[in-house]
């Protein structure tokens, strides 16, 4: 169903916001994640896993969904639509791994930030505490790779979206004649 | 970030044939194969720490235990 164009500036504005939000708060998360690498000081390890938990709960996670919401709403209610073009399709498919490995390792964050925080956690233990940053710098990859994707938007159209090109013209040549 | 500018129907992607999958589509997917069999061997060769496994509820629920256990 079209949108009308008012609404799909507005629409488009929210999803660029929360799109290009998403990559930064993971930057942001990244920032902590190396730290919990790089240092062994105790108030900082525990500061990092803590920021990194609320920055992941309350930040990414958020403009993730907002993200994936808004994103699959205006492809539908424009011409592009969500299956017919690869580009729209592969970076639909690309959020939904994003979004989904998120959801997933935010519990794990959660558990760590949890084990930090506690008082009785001794710092050879907060040293010993997993990094998340594989995760963290795979998503990255991924929500660049889908920047590019949006801002290029390489031709191809799928098999589906040819279909409905066809009918569309079909019907509309019918009309004129 | 879908957007909607350019008009896709003028892209002259109509002919009379349905369009097989474009060369871009086509080495993505390659590039991905090699970088998830890549993944899997290094992780292999590290000591498999990472797995599907990792992702379920069963590796949160473990933290706690692997807390005690450095206790």
């Amino acid at each position: 169903m079209p949108i009308k164009r008012g609404l799909r500036k507005l629409l488009l504005s929210v999803h660029l916001m929360v799109s290009v939000g998403w990559i930064g708060a993971v930057a942001a998360y990244i920032t902590l994640d190396v730290t919990t690498i790089a240092t062994d000081a105790p108030a900082t390890l525990r500061a990092s896993y803590v920021g990194m938990d609320l920055i992941g709960r309350t930040v990414i996670v958020p403009l993730a969904l907002t993200s994936l919401i808004s994103g699959i709403v205006i492809a539908l209610g424009t011409r592009w639509g969500l299956f017919r073009h690869y580009w729209v399709l592969i970076s639909l498919l690309l959020t939904i791994v994003a979004t989904a490995v998120l959801l997933s390792e935010i519990r794990t964050v959660a558990a760590l930030a949890d084990i930090a925080a506690d008082p009785s956690t001794t710092p050879a233990e907060l040293v010993a505490l997993p990094s998340t940053l594989v995760h963290s710098i795979g998503g990255m990859v991924v929500l660049g790779g889908v920047l590019v994707l949006n801002v290029y938007k390489p031709r191809g159209m799928t098999r589906y979206g040819w279909r409905k090109q066809d009918a569309s013209k079909r019907a509309s040549s019918l009309q004129e004649g | 970030m879908t957007e909607s500018v350019p008009d896709p129907e003028r892209n002259g992607e109509r002919s009379s044939v349905p369009p097989g999958m474009p060369r871009w589509v086509k080495m993505s997917l390659v590039v991905v194969l090699i970088l998830a069999v890549v993944l899997v061997v290094v992780m292999a060769l590290s000591g498999g720490e990472h797995g599907p496994g990792l992702h379920t509820g069963a590796s949160t629920q473990a933290l706690p235990a692997v807390a005690s256990e450095l206790r």
